[in-house]
């Protein structure tokens, strides 16, 4: 399945790693218990909601009003159950839900938002991949010059950077932590690339997708 | 296999119940786990390690750490072969591999050490001096002989069978150095609550801690060491990274090092890198990196046996090796006492102790009589053998004697490490009472310097400095905590007093033992002139080595002061950049080599295009398909031609999405991009798309690409593929800074669509049968330029573009990229029927070519819309980026060169894009240059070759005959100026 929430009929989806980042797979060291767990997150509407002129506070009320979830201030993100509400630049917001059915409800959001804000479509664009395990910051750390330290970036924060040259965002969303990084679908398999080179010697498992 | 002759029966931090097995130059030796392979080969009675760079004297080792100018070696061997090692810093494995370097065929027996005789001839300047002309003899005979003579290792030319890795840390306090300072700074910090990175290039910390025989609150330094380094390692902050050499400051606190992850085995384990590059971020630094000793310049000085005076006591106290039997002690200051009283602690004898001092001091008059040596008030001017030291010279109120001995210890001072601290362009500053160069006032931002790299050498006050760097560092990172309480340490002398040279040598006297330069070499340099410190390194190469002249430096600027009797701070130092010691390459690389060079985008297509057996093109980041060589067929050119006239007589599928794609959205919109582009867009009817044209600021073109209007507030821009990234740059540009009154949201969709070009005369038909029933696709509901929603077969919205770069009738058809390749499949089963075709970027150039369309090699940012023929495209009712420069002459004059279309006149000659064009008759200068070809192709409907190129006043010679002129392919050949558009001039197809 592929974050594309606009399956339908006959036509099949293919996530951005698909072929790639398969279930079950143990990648690098075999021994030990893997030390970076890694998971393509697919079956999600993600929608880019841009603040039309002089919107702030109106913005701000109809989208907690519709999601539940609070506008998110520069470099958080904010979540709900499964929705997700992710700061992407002045003015600018990643909103990310579970598609259920296969069902694009990005529309009904741009509907919502008429006159507030510009909101586009985004859920094919981005390769989704949330990672996690005892080594996952080390790991991290060979492509993403963030500090990931839990001093300086914790639950619910974002960056927008690069990694190996590919723009990323990436977001913590638990404690334990999990991350969650975002790449252009295009560079995914460069990004896995990286990725599983950077982690071979922690050992990977490729976990399920998880959807949201 | 030798046993060890020269490993003393105790002592030392080396594991004797490890024995470890190596060779060099292909024989077997025994050393331990902890040696490295200059202690091991030390122990083992090895005298000789290499020869030198220049003049192929025999050399062994002068020093017992990184500053190493003489014995490199190659280590390793096969792919994995690395020259120039130091063998002081290589860590001893099981199964080690090293050779000598720079002899042949032997290191005992070297034929290239005749160039001894010659040394009145190879002095500084020589290569200047000698192989001046003619030039054509340098690529064929100078150079080839220079570099079979002086080369040092050998790279292994092959490729490198382990991969590196690059990583990121951040820390409050990075401490650089794990000596006495180093350790103290670390734990003062660490306990303050800090996040502390330790970086240490050795592999086991403590730095001279381990090196000396000194107490420190009742325990053996290196036992003090390791209780300190214990707490450190409880500290769940703390970060000890040993084995990294932090090499270079860099802006914003960044420093750059090196992890030696696995060199010290003999390949790395499995899934592991050999090194890892770090970038640490700092708040604070603290540079905690020690000193190096400088040896005294005196003739033949790089006697192998000739070392320096703590060198000497490393390899005692650390690694359990005597350097010699019989020793004496040539030193300038009270350190070298130590070595005194260690060497003879240790067993050796030392004959005598030479102090040039006046008198000498108490604390040298003590050391000396405590080991019944003779205390000789002079110097040492001259030694005596081969490979190995027999005897040296000492000088003492004019009398000469000869003591036969097998090691000098010598000591000129110490150097503070102070190279970190002069990559932000800070000059270190002379300090007389040291006789030593300290950090200077101007610091990299947050840096502090601690122990003796700030010149405090004992080593009270190493620990003392240490605390207090520690717990600064710690507060201005917001983390305050008490300096520990500093140890009790025996008191000590470190005075000294300056002697650079010894004037009376006889024999060559070196300053700088890598690259050969000797006293004579800066005498020299002074007498042609060469007097600036920048001057002299780079005539006589002085610190220009791979050791970039740790040991050197100061001795030849002081030289040189002596010279020109100036003094030391009146002459300066050069000063010091990354790296500090030498980085691999490979190390540098890290993930990004062979495939992964940089990173590659793919289409929504190209699992789909693989299947096909497609050729693949990058195109800039992008793979796309090229062409679909379809079974038979012999070349590109053959499977190009047959999509071209496939798809202009029936119908073909071309994967455009590597198009940049930007979702233009808000009530000024329409706005907005009449400011961008130079034509039109806010009365675009909805449903309706554009061809557009961007200007730069300055008038002349920068891109181009079809807008269509999907709603009253909502466009969709697409730009060229090559200029994607630059395109959506600019207009954030033009948005946020030109026009920030504009209520419009610029945001890139260029990944989320798949865009396959649906073209030919039969792509009408194709689409009918893969939308769903209902949408009418006929020229009077969906004619040129319309664009629209609909829903495929099976549900899926999408979006149809009557638009066409093939001149055919033909579409663009967007569906999310996830169902991309589904999608394609569906157009190919309904275009079975029809004989529907895939094709690639070769084709599609074609046919752009075939329809005089530009593209990226017109738009080569030195055309204006007048000369690409699109002058018409400039609008005269409005504002827009680049209207008022365009307006100026020079970019108006009906001479400049301008957009035709060019056929050769013997039409069986193939025309290529790159060449000349000239007036026939007219010589080929730049002068007479009338312009150039831009684009080529075999056009299968003209049935010859064609191309695009740009000629003074064009549009005006149609019909002319010039030539192209092509001296890299050798091509010169007439051709016919025609009119761009070689097909369908009228555009009926398209509207078809």
């Amino acid at each position: 399945m592929a974050n594309s929430a606009s399956t339908a009929g006959s036509l099949q989806c293919v996530s951005p790693l698909g072929g790639q980042a398969v279930p079950g797979n143990r990648l690098g060291r075999q021994h030990d218990e893997p030390g970076l767990f890694v998971s393509e997150v697919t079956g999600l509407c993600l929608a880019s909601i841009a603040m039309r002129t002089g919107k702030q506070v109106e913005l701000a009320a109809k989208v907690e009003a519709y999601f539940g979830v609070a506008l998110p201030g520069v470099g958080k993100s904010n979540e709900s159950g499964l929705k997700r509400l992710i700061w992407a630049g002045p003015g600018q917001w990643l909103a990310m839900w579970p598609s259920g059915n296969g069902k694009n409800s990005v529309g009904a959001l741009a509907n919502e938002l008429s006159g507030l804000a510009s909101v586009t479509d985004q859920s094919d664009s981005r390769a989704v991949v949330d990672v996690w395990g005892d080594q996952v910051r080390a790991v991290l750390a060979k492509g993403i010059m963030v500090d990931l330290h839990p001093r300086a970036f914790q639950s619910g924060d974002t960056a927008i950077t690069v990694a190996a040259h590919i723009g990323v965002q990436i977001v913590q969303l638990s404690d334990m932590p999990v991350y969650r990084l975002m790449v252009p679908r295009s560079y995914a398999l460069s990004f896995w690339d990286w990725l599983t080179v950077s982690g071979k010697a922690a050992g990977i498992a490729v976990m399920p997708s998880e959807a949201g | 296999m030798t046993t060890q002759p020269n490993r003393l029966g105790t002592g030392g931090l080396i594991d004797r119940s490890k024995p470890l097995l190596f060779r060099f130059d292909g024989k077997r030796y025994q050393g331990f786990a902890g040696d490295t392979l200059a202690s091991a080969l030390i122990a083992n009675g090895v005298s000789l390690f290499g020869r030198s760079f220049k003049y192929h004297r025999p050399r062994g080792v002068l020093s017992a750490g990184p500053e190493e100018p003489n014995a490199l070696v190659e280590l390793r061997g096969g792919t994995r072969r690395e020259p120039n090692t130091r063998a002081t810093v290589a860590e001893l494995y099981d199964g080690l591999e090293a050779s000598s370097q720079n002899r042949w065929p032997s290191l005992r027996f070297d034929a290239m050490g005749i160039n001894q005789l010659f040394t009145p001839i190879l002095s500084a300047g020589f290569y200047y001096k000698t192989f001046m002309w003619p030039a054509s003899f340098w690529e064929r005979l100078y150079e080839p002989l220079i570099r079979r003579a002086a080369g040092l290792g050998r790279a292994s030319g092959l490729e490198d069978p382990d991969h590196y890795e690059k990583s990121f840390a951040h820390c409050d306090v990075l401490v650089i150095g794990s000596g006495a300072a180093g350790l103290m700074a670390a734990l003062a910090a660490g306990r303050a609550g800090a996040r502390v990175i330790l970086a240490e290039e050795d592999f086991r910390l403590g730095g001279r801690l381990l090196a000396e025989r000194r107490e420190i609150d009742g325990l053996p330094s290196a036992e003090w060491a390791d209780r300190i380094v214990t707490e450190l390692q409880g500290m769940p902050e703390v970060r000890i990274m040993p084995r990294t050499s932090v090499f270079g400051v860099y802006d914003g606190g960044v420093f750059g090092a090196v992890e030696r992850v696995n060199d010290h085995l003999a390949t790395p384990a499995e899934f592991e890198p050999r090194q890892r590059m770090w970038r640490i971020m700092a708040k604070r630094s603290i540079l905690a990196a020690g000193s190096i000793e400088r040896p005294v310049v005196f003739g033949d000085n790089d006697r192998p046996g000739v070392m320096l005076a703590g060198s000497v006591r490393t390899y005692l106290n650390r690694y359990g090796v005597a350097a010699g039997s019989r020793a004496a002690v040539f030193s300038n200051n009270d350190d070298a006492a130590r070595t005194v009283a260690d060497l003879e602690a240790a067993g050796i004898h030392v004959d005598a102790v030479i102090d040039p001092r006046p008198g000498s001091t108490d604390m040298m008059q003590q050391a000396t009589r405590s080991v019944g040596a003779e205390l000789i008030e002079g110097v040492v001017d001259r030694a005596h053998g081969a490979h190995q030291l027999q005897a040296v010279d000492v000088v003492s109120g004019g009398r000469k004697k000869r003591l036969s001995v097998d090691l000098l210890a010598m000591s000129g001072g110490w150097s503070p490490t102070v190279h970190l601290t002069s990559h932000h362009g800070g000059r270190p500053k002379w300090n007389e009472e040291l006789s030593a160069f300290v950090p200077g006032d101007s610091l990299p931002p947050g840096m502090d310097v601690a122990g003796s790299a700030a010149g405090q050498f004992s080593l009270d006050a190493c620990l003392r400095a240490g605390a207090v760097a520690g717990v600064g560092a710690a507060a201005a990172c917001g983390f305050n905590g008490e300096a520990p309480d500093v140890p009790k340490v025996d008191p000590e002398s470190t005075r000294v007093s300056s002697l650079w040279r010894v004037r009376s040598s006889a024999g060559k006297a070196f300053v700088d033992f890598q690259n050969d330069v000797a006293a004579s070499d800066v005498t020299l340099a002074e007498r042609e002139g060469f007097r600036s410190v920048e001057h002299l390194k780079r005539y006589t190469t002085l610190g220009m080595a791979t050791d970039q002249g740790k040991t050197a430096n100061v001795n030849g600027l002081a030289l040189m002061a002596e010279i020109t009797g100036k003094s030391i701070s009146e002459t300066g130092t050069t000063v010091f950049r990354p790296p500090y010691t030498p980085v691999a390459i490979g190390a540098l690389a890290g993930h990004h080599r062979g495939k992964d060079f940089r990173p590659v985008r793919l289409p929504p297509s190209h699992a789909w295009a693989r299947k096909r057996g497609a050729v693949f093109v990058e195109a800039g980041p992008w793979m796309r398909a090229a062409y679909f060589p379809a079974a038979g067929e012999r070349d590109w050119l053959e499977s190009v031609t047959r999509e071209v006239k496939t798809v202009r007589s029936g119908v073909g599928v071309c994967d455009v999405s590597t198009l940049g794609k930007i979702d233009v959205q808000g009530p000024d919109a329409g706005a907005f991009l009449d400011f961008v582009y130079c034509n039109g867009f806010s009365k675009l009817a909805v449903g309706k798309a554009r061809y557009g044209l961007m200007l730069r600021d300055d008038g002349f073109a920068m891109d181009d690409g079809t807008t269509a209007r999907l709603a009253d507030d909502h466009y969709i821009v697409t730009t060229t593929t090559a200029n994607a990234a630059r395109v959506m740059q600019h207009m954030e540009f033009c948005h946020q800074v030109l026009k920030p009154d504009l209520d419009v949201q610029l945001v890139s969709v260029s990944d989320q669509w798949a865009q396959y070009a649906v073209a030919g005369p039969k792509s009408r038909l194709v689409l009918e049968k893969a939308v769903e029933p209902g949408f009418d696709l006929s020229n009077e509901a969906f004619g040129f330029m319309a664009a629209g929603e609909v829903v495929l077969k099976g549900g899926l919205p999408a979006r149809l573009f009557r638009i066409s770069f093939s001149g055919e009738l033909a579409y663009e058809l967007a569906v999310p990229a996830g169902v991309g390749e589904s999608a394609l499949e569906l157009l190919f089963e309904a275009g079975a029927p029809h004989g529907i075709i895939p094709y690639g970027t070769e084709a599609l150039g074609v046919m752009r070519i075939e329809k005089g369309h530009v593209a990226g090699p017109e738009f080569n940012g030195q055309t204006t819309a007048g000369d690409l023929g699109l002058g018409k495209m400039l609008s005269k009712k409005k504002e827009f980026i680049g209207r008022v420069m365009a307006q100026r002459p020079g970019l108006n004059e009906a001479s400049r060169q301008a957009l035709v279309g060019l056929k050769p006149v013997d039409q069986t000659q193939r025309l290529s894009a790159g060449g000349h064009l000239l007036n026939v008759g007219a010589e080929a200068s730049l002068e007479t240059d009338q312009g150039y070809v831009t684009s080529a192709a075999f056009s299968p409907t003209q049935d010859c070759w064609i191309g695009l190129g740009f000629l003074k006043n064009g549009p005006a010679r149609h019909g002319e005959t010039v030539r192209v002129w092509d001296a890299l392919r050798g091509l010169d050949m007439p051709v016919t100026v025609v009119a761009p558009c070689f097909y369908d001039p009228a555009g009926e197809r398209h509207h078809g």
